[in-house]
């Protein structure tokens, strides 16, 4: 597996006295005291090569006595491993960010959801939630259901009085929105003004595929600093995560990168096999239709951003057309799981049903017809002398900026770097398929265009393996792994009394929009002790405001459509 | 009598444009709301209430090239009504201004006026 | 006294026509554009308000005009007023200009379907053109909405740089006609037996690529470029108020910029030309109509290639777009003045 072995920190444990490493079959941690947490970061990323940022959370214990352990999950990209470093704290941690700006990001988020201040943070702002807002919603004695205080009747109640009677009468008393002047001190909080105009870009704008809000400080047209304002579609996953089974927690994951719902189960299911261990059990059907649906649903998702990027940069009909395709593919997945958008159809353990009675012959058939399509459009596109002024050049990332800003998925590989976990740290039928991983050379927006394209080309390859693959296979193959010894695992379809053993992981899929990663931690029994879900989109984002540094705002869509995130995984 | 014609079009149009900024006051519906008229900005409050202040733009040189260039069409224009009456010696005298003219166009390329201008100042 | 009259009656159906041509066809442009995008991308368009849609832009209309009038807060309401009229009244006033066919007889009279037929048609014409931009540039002023201000300034920037691109590229067929009243260049054009396209393909180019811009269409939509500017100019402008901004800049302006084109290098009404030989009309059953319809046809064609263009084409950046006039396009129309002064006896 990817993950770091105990002599890589030989050396290291010399230098830092109190260093512990501990290593379990999922998970290898170093355990260090908070002062010299920072020492101990900084010599993971310079001298052993733990040069990419993947995560950073809390977990909230407040029975002990020093509350909230804090991990930092690092990788090294040239000798594919993984570490996660620990330090517990009770409330207080060194700021990361000049480390790693991904951090920065990682840490606003902590204090939004845990209250962690962060020492040497240049703007400690809350990123999901408004200013004002007093609670910390992630800690544990943060009930589920909020704190309801504030006085938010309905249309119908404030017409009707309380002459509403039945089903219709619900509790007037909500949990708090903010006003307008909670906004206000937001936004003045998030940037302070240096330029001439400060634009809001977003949250309902055409441009910003999704609700977003970015500030623009435009000295003319130019954006002269920008910063984002996150939290519009916050819905509190990972607090949900920790009340529910690990089965029912599978359709939240839909509803978090809802373009590519397939590959966000797939990416929940195979973690929680790893954890229990199984993942071995599962048959080799389950697996191969995983595998093919979840890269339908990567084709899927690189055809909505195809078609939203060329609208963004004015190509009105390239949109239509792939949506006529995409339609296709939705018409597939939905012939094959009963669903087109939150689909829910992986299941710890296998799959749901087995495929329909021609389901294979309706896969082939689109990938036979599809590159035929895809090279349309490409004549449309890639050779067009406005489409190459409009991105050769622009929004350029280097591979070091892939590492301080934990870029993952098709950014990275735009830039260069051949970061791919389907390749890195194979799950489900990936070892058994060939596929190749294009990567960019300048890491310029046309790059990251480039890569997605091949990448739609590679998924059909993969596709087409997984079908021969499936089409070889008996008609009664299983579809569903058994478990060893019932007594001990119970696996159903449904889920329900499968109970994790005490332990943590962190387990990652490769996403279309970058690596999607869960980390478990279990106490045992039927539901997590906390998920820290590490969205692809989030950090892919954060290099946003220092792309748009200097560009005019015709480039701010191109940017953000090339960084392709989806607000539903960037604020779960 | 020629621009009789123009003029009283004129005043139709102007009839016209009137009709159409007082249309919707007279037929659309009247429901006035509190924040209906709030200027647009993705839905969320201003960060500056006024966006009539200074605005930097990248084409101010263009904006002064624009004027001698039109100027200069402007003298071209009755030259290519008489060019044929006016024969070799228009041709010279017109070479010789658009060469100018076309010098003028090359030291401002050189300058670098008709690349779009960013203040390269931090604040 | 009859005889005024008479001119003035002839004022007035001139006008009335002229009046259905900006506001009928004008209005009916945006079905057409409607079902041209669809076409092109593969799906039936307007198909319930009446058949194939026919009746849509009246609903359109009629939906535009009982909106609520609404005035953003902070704004000028006098500007914002005026950029209507501004858009408007020039506008339509080009089209005064547009000779749509050649001289006839009715009733004894002759009549020329042309409202003012000047010699300094193409001056007047140039003039209107550049009073478009402060439309633009007060409604952006003047509603005091960032989207609107960006909109509006990236507008004037196009205008400053294709302003003098679009009159170098018309210089071209001038001295060759040798007059600016547009009637009298469509008649030298007949009269040498030569559309002017034949002789000045970089100017028609040019002249191409000045329509889209001045017009505001892909690839130069950039003062609206929804998914930047959320409609650019026109954000806080609503019902009519709105509906007139791309009646005006995309439908009016872009026909009459096609007019011109026509008139100065397509050869206005004459039939189709073979250059040096004379004119083959397959039209010829249709006696005195003819010229007319061929006006309305190569008309069309001109701005059903702006509609492709529109729904094919992504859109270029503000500095690509001055930068490429300045720099491409202003010394071509130089380069090509220059050629036609020497080759223009010729076809004397």
């Amino acid at each position: 597996m990817s993950w770091a072995k105990e002599e890589v920190f030989l050396e290291l444990k010399e230098r830092f006295p109190g260093l512990q490493v501990e290593v379990k079959p999922h998970i290898t941690s170093l355990h260090i005291t908070k002062d010299r947490l920072v020492d101990l970061l900084k010599a993971l990323k310079d001298e052993l090569g733990f040069k990419l940022f993947i995560d950073h959370s809390v977990v909230d214990f407040p029975d002990k006595p020093v509350r909230f352990m804090s991990f930092y999950i690092l990788y090294n990209v040239d000798r594919r491993e993984r570490v996660v470093v620990k330090t517990w704290t009770d409330g207080t941690l060194p700021s990361i960010e000049r480390l790693w700006f991904a951090g920065k990001w990682a840490e606003r988020e902590c204090y939004d959801m845990f209250g962690i201040i962060y020492e040497g943070h240049e703007n400690l702002v809350r990123a999901f939630l408004w200013e004002t807002y007093p609670y910390y919603p992630l800690r544990k004695d943060f009930p589920l259901e909020g704190y309801a205080n504030a006085f938010l009747p309905s249309l119908n109640e404030v017409l009707r009085g309380d002459e509403l009677i039945g089903t219709m009468n619900y509790d007037k008393m909500h949990t708090p929105v903010p006003s307008l002047e909670d906004l206000e001190i937001t936004e003045k909080r998030r940037l302070k003004k240096r330029a001439q105009i400060v634009l809001n870009w977003g949250p309902l704008h055409p441009g910003t595929h999704g609700t977003m809000w970015f500030l623009f400080d435009l000295e003319g047209e130019r954006v002269f600093q920008c910063d984002v304002i996150l939290g519009q579609l916050h819905r509190g996953v990972e607090k949900l995560a920790e009340n529910e089974m690990y089965n029912q927690f599978l359709v939240y994951t839909d509803r978090m990168d809802y373009i590519s719902a397939l590959c966000s189960n797939q990416a929940w299911v195979v973690a929680v096999e790893r954890i229990l261990g199984i993942e071995d059990l599962v048959p080799e059907k389950a697996k191969y239709i995983r595998t093919m649906m979840s890269e339908l649903q990567r084709i899927n998702s690189h055809l909505l951003w195809l078609g939203t990027y060329a609208l963004d940069l004015g190509a009105l009909t390239i949109f239509l057309y792939t949506f006529k395709e995409r339609e296709k593919l939705m018409d597939i997945i939905e012939g094959i799981t009963g669903a087109r958008l939150t689909i829910a159809y992986p299941r710890v353990g296998g799959v749901r049903m087995d495929l329909p009675e021609g389901a294979l012959e309706v896969i082939k058939a689109f990938i036979k017809r599809f590159p035929k399509e895809l090279k349309d459009w490409e004549d449309i596109l890639t050779r067009n002398r406005i489409w190459l002024r409009r991105n050769i050049d622009v929004g350029i990332i280097s591979k070091e900026d892939v590492y301080f800003y934990g870029l993952t998925g098709p950014v990275a590989r735009g830039s260069g770097i051949p970061y791919d976990i389907r390749k890195l740290e194979p799950y489900d039928a990936y070892p058994y398929v060939e596929f190749d991983v294009p990567v960019g050379e300048r890491g310029d927006v046309y790059d990251r265009y480039l890569v997605r394209l091949e990448e739609m080309r590679q998924s059909l390859r993969v596709i087409e393996q997984c079908v021969k693959a499936l089409e070889n296979m008996p008609k009664g193959a299983p579809y569903f792994a058994e478990s060893p010894d019932p007594k001990k695992l119970k696996l159903s379809l449904d889920g329900i009394g499968l109970k994790v053993p005490e332990g943590e992981i962190y387990s990652s899929g490769e996403n279309p929009r970058g690596e999607l990663g869960f980390y478990i931690y279990s106490t045992g029994g039927v539901k997590p002790y906390r998920v820290k879900i590490r969205p692809g989109s989030l950090y892919n984002l954060c290099i946003y405001p220092k792309l748009m540094q200097d560009r005019v705002i015709a480039d701010a869509v191109t940017i953000l459509a090339s960084l392709d995130p989806v607000v539903g995984e960037i604020d779960r | 009598m020629d621009y009789v014609g123009l003029l009283v079009f004129l005043g139709v149009m102007l009839a016209m444009g009137g009709l159409f900024i007082v249309l919707n006051a007279l037929l659309g519906p009247k429901t006035p709301e509190s924040m209906e008229d709030y200027p647009y900005e993705c839905g969320v409050p201003l960060y500056d209430q006024n966006a009539q202040s200074t605005f930097h733009q990248g084409y101010y040189l263009l904006g002064l090239l624009l004027l001698l260039f039109d100027i200069e069409a402007a003298f071209l224009f009755p030259w290519t009504i008489v060019y044929k009456h006016l024969g070799i010696f228009g041709f010279v005298e017109m070479f010789l201004f658009v060469v100018i003219l076309t010098y003028g166009l090359l030291y401002a390329w050189r300058k670098g006026a008709l690349n779009w201008q960013f203040e390269e100042e931090r604040f | 006294m009859y005889v005024l009259l008479t001119n003035l009656l002839t004022i007035v159906v001139k006008i009335l026509v002229i009046l259905a041509i900006v506001l009928g066809i004008g209005a009916y442009l945006t079905l057409v554009e409607r079902k041209v995008a669809a076409h092109i991308q593969r799906r039936p368009g307007p198909m319930v308000v009446g058949w194939h849609g026919l009746l849509q832009p009246i609903a359109d209309g009629i939906k535009l005009i009982t909106k609520e009038d609404l005035f953003p807060r902070y704004g000028n309401k006098f500007l914002y007023n005026l950029a209507i009229i501004v858009a408007l009244v020039p506008a339509a006033l080009v089209f005064a200009l547009v000779p749509f066919g050649p001289e006839f007889e009715l009733f004894g009279m002759k009549i020329k379907p042309i409202l003012t037929d000047v010699n300094v048609g193409l001056l007047l014409f140039f003039a209107f053109g550049s009073l478009a931009v402060y439309a633009i540039a007060l409604a952006g002023w003047a509603s005091n909405s960032k989207y609107a201000l960006i909109g509006s300034m990236r507008k004037a920037g196009i205008i400053v740089s294709y302003e003098v691109v679009i009159t170098f590229a018309a210089m071209g067929p001038l001295i060759l006609a040798q007059s600016l009243s547009t009637y009298q260049i469509v008649q030298n054009q007949i009269d040498q037996r030569l559309w002017y396209v034949w002789l000045q393909p970089i100017a028609f180019v040019v002249y191409m690529f000045a329509l889209l811009a001045e017009s505001g269409r892909i690839p130069f939509d950039i003062q609206e470029a929804e998914a930047e500017l959320v409609t650019g100019f026109t954000v806080e402008y609503g019902g009519m108020k709105f509906g007139l901004f791309p009646l005006v800049e995309w439908y009016i302006e872009t026909l009459s910029l096609c007019a011109i084109g026509v008139v100065l290098f397509l050869g206005g009404w004459s039939p189709i030309n073979i250059p040096l030989v004379g004119f083959f009309d397959p039209l010829f059953f249709l006696g005195p109509l003819s010229p007319f319809l061929w006006f309305i046809l190569k008309v069309s064609l001109l701005f059903l290639f702006v509609l492709w263009l529109h729904w094919t084409l992504p859109r270029y950046r503000i500095d690509q777009i001055t930068s490429t006039a300045w720099k491409v396009m202003l010394p071509l129309t130089l380069i090509n003045l220059v050629l036609t002064a020497v080759f223009a006896p010729l076809v004397w």
